[in-house]
């Protein structure tokens, strides 16, 4: 077996998919989504995985986050065996690994900006006080700090977004994994978001995922997987434009409170 | 945690108030049903309870030799007798608050001035005597030899043997206040002997006490020793034999436990207290089946929880995948639909109780005016008087309140089970895809 390649000589990987396959089953019909994909993505690295519609990124994104399983192959993140996990080990593993970000926000409608960005506290045993003071400290940190108490449907698509990655940050996970995260907002929204990514990957060493079909997204990954029929036809590494490293970029209020010290 | 999902929960069904309104009605016309018709059979049972005499006579249970066939016809070759030995036993059965042996006398007519009657005479132990739930109207409840308690209805049924000829014509005879004395014959020889004892009234009994308004109540002693010589027999001491034994339960709830244990024990057991146990049974069916007539209406309402809590589902079934994404366990998801499925229960069990407390006020209110004015209301079908109920026609105690409300709270429950098991385990990538 082909050891998949990282891109990244130094890092280890912190995500590794070996030979992963997907198969979805419509009455008699098979969909092949994946068709044997390696890959492996060091820790600290911002990569986007691109590809036109229904060559599989979405679904590769999702085998790997734990939310789904693939018909064959092994996944092992942050160093462990996805497939010897049952549900509730998979819940365990979402919720100390990873945070989701997805392009319709996906927010609770009847809880407000404070209480959804909390949400994941309420399954990981979080006290109340405590909860609130990280979303608090997180929202004000994403400039939301005079939202705290409107409803999803009292907020723009961009200040939605940001609620949805204060909420993917809530745990602390070393992995941020998004699906078209700037699909639904203009693209200067847009932008400010693949900033913010890109500024916790560059600062706090988070390991991000993007699936984008928008090259000027990719633009802010230093490596791009390029997905066809269910089958990676490009993996390349490139240097980052000005301004896009992450180091320029100055997030309101200021940057050391944006993660919670717990 | 569980705290916290409740508060989930709770959020969640402030979402569809008109369906969550829709479906706790539902729930509440089932509970009120349960409620109102159990309550209805309470209410009749106490009534009917209510013309039973005293709690004395309701724990109490008259011992016999059981003389009757065996199931198959043949009759028992020997039947065990009431002996000393008997009482022992009686004695070690749980639930037993006295054993009372008691001797009839083998003759019994009375005289009283020119009217005769005949009473039962019973012998007992006199130290007996305040274990026996006897009161006196007059006189003392104490026994000496040549000594009687009357029963209150003990002279009610006397007669003039040279007036009344062919028509019996009953006279009630004072036997406290007349002097009397019962006349008993010896056959041991061709011609009977005839013998007059006095007898001194110690006290007159309360009524009620019902098996003995028509006896006399007389020192076990004086019982032995005249049937001695109206037999002519010495007793023999050592194979001594009760004609009856009087048990006493302590209370009513263990008394048809206590007659079944004696007629273990191979005897005949009877009294009012029995008597009362099968119509408490009586009204145990019809509170099941009117009971269950109400849980139709509560099944319906199951019916009406699960679609609700499937409704919520479907249309919540991407935040459920979400919150899955974001790291509830299958258990989280389930525990948040199953408050939901219990709350609509308990709300619907909670408007249930408070509808069946006004229901049972109006009611029991119509009840009593067409008590008063039998022409104001049209309820003259009662097979009882409503005057002389006491508390109601609907009676519903703090357990049957309490039970509803469970009742309720579990069909909620109950219902929300499947609905919350296919959320919970809804893979979440399909919940998130889910349109
Ligand atoms: N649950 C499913 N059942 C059946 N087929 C599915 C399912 N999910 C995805 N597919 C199929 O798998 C293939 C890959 O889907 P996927 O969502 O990964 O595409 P994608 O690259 O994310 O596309 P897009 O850019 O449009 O989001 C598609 O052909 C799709 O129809
Ligand atoms: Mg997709």
């Amino acid at each position: 077996m082909i050891e998949p390649s990282t891109g990244n000589g130094s890092a280890p990987a912190i995500i590794v998919g070996r030979d992963l396959h997907k198969i979805f089953t419509l009455g008699d019909q098979q969909v092949h989504a994946l068709n044997g994909v390696n890959i492996a993505v060091p820790q600290g690295q911002f990569i986007a995985i691109m590809g036109p519609s229904g060559s599989g990124k979405s679904t590769l994104l999702y085998l790997l986050g734990g939310l789904d399983r693939p018909t064959m192959g092994d996944i092992l993140v942050a160093g462990r065996y996805l497939n010897t996990l049952g549900s509730e080990g998979l819940a365990d593993f979402r919720r100390a690994t990873v945070g989701f970000i997805f392009q319709a926000f996906h927010l609770v409608p009847t809880l407000t900006a404070l209480e959804n960005v909390a949400l994941p506290g309420v399954f990981a045993g979080i006290p109340r006080d405590l909860r609130e003071q990280r979303a608090i400290r997180l929202l004000a940190a994403l400039g939301m700090a005079d939202r705290l108490d409107h409803r999803p449907s009292q907020l723009s698509g961009g200040q939605q977004q940001r609620v949805a990655v204060a909420r993917a940050l809530f745990n602390d996970p070393p992995i941020i994994m998004a699906d078209e995260p700037t699909g639904a907002l203009d693209s200067k929204t847009g932008q400010t978001v693949m900033k913010l990514l890109r500024w916790l990957c560059t600062r706090q060493g988070k390991t991000v995922l993007v699936v984008t079909h928008d090259s000027s997204v990719a633009g802010y990954a230093e490596r791009v997987v390029n997905l066809m029929d269910g089958v990676i036809t490009q993996d390349y590494r490139r240097r980052l434009k000005q301004g896009r490293s992450g180091n320029g970029i100055h997030l309101p209020p200021a940057e050391k409170e944006v993660m919670p010290d717990a | 945690m569980f705290y916290e999902l409740a508060m989930l929960a709770i959020n969640n069904l402030g979402r569809a108030r008109a369906r969550l309104l829709m479906t706790s009605g539902g729930v509440l016309v089932g509970t009120t049903a349960v409620i109102i018709l159990i309550a209805l059979t309470i209410g009749l049972q106490e009534s009917a309870e209510s013309g039973f005499g005293s709690s004395a006579a309701l724990t109490e249970i008259q011992v016999y030799p059981n003389y009757a066939p065996n199931p198959d016809g043949s009759f028992p070759e020997t039947v065990p007798e009431l002996t000393a030995e008997t009482v022992r036993q009686l004695w070690q059965i749980p639930g037993v608050a006295a054993v009372i042996p008691m001797v009839n006398l083998q003759g019994g007519e009375m005289l009283a001035g020119e009217y005769t009657g005949y009473t039962q005479i019973l012998g007992v132990d006199p130290t007996l005597l305040p274990y026996m739930g006897l009161q006196v109207t007059k006189g003392q409840l104490t026994l000496e030899r040549g000594q009687a308690l009357i029963g209150a209805h003990a002279g009610d049924y006397f007669n003039n043997p040279k007036t009344s000829g062919d028509t019996y014509q009953p006279v009630q005879v004072d036997l406290f206040e007349t002097p009397f004395k019962v006349k008993l014959y010896q056959y041991t020889s061709a011609t009977p002997t005839e013998r007059r004892v006095d007898i001194t009234p110690a006290g007159l009994l309360q009524e009620g006490t019902s098996m003995y308004d028509y006896a006399l109540i007389v020192p076990l002693e004086d019982v032995i020793r005249l049937n001695e010589w109206i037999t002519g027999q010495e007793i023999d001491t050592k194979n001594f034999r009760y004609d009856q034994i009087v048990v006493r339960a302590t209370d009513r709830e263990v008394t048809l436990d206590v007659s079944t244990a004696i007629r273990e024990l191979g005897y005949s057991a009877g009294g009012m207290g029995d008597f009362l146990n099968q119509i408490n049974s009586f009204f145990g069916t019809m509170r099941l089946m009117l009971g269950g007539v109400g849980g139709v209406a509560l099944l319906v309402a199951a019916f009406g929880v699960a679609n609700t809590m499937t409704m919520a589902i479907l249309e919540r079934t991407k935040e459920i995948g979400l919150m899955k994404a974001i790291g509830a366990s299958d258990r989280d998801i389930l525990t948040v639909f199953l408050i939901e499925a219990g709350l609509v229960g308990l709300a619907g069990g909670l408007a249930g109780v408070g509808l069946s407390m006004l229901l049972r006020d109006a009611i029991n209110q119509a009840v009593m005016n067409s008590a008063i004015d039998p022409a104001a209301g049209g309820i003259m079908f009662l097979p009882i008087n409503p005057g002389q109920m006491g508390s109601g026609l609907i009676i519903i105690p703090p357990e049957l309140s309490l039970f509803a409300l469970t009742l309720a709270t579990l069909v909620g429950l109950g219902a929300g089970l499947y609905p919350s098991l296919r959320a919970a385990r809804l893979p979440p990538v399909i919940a998130l895809k889910m349109e």
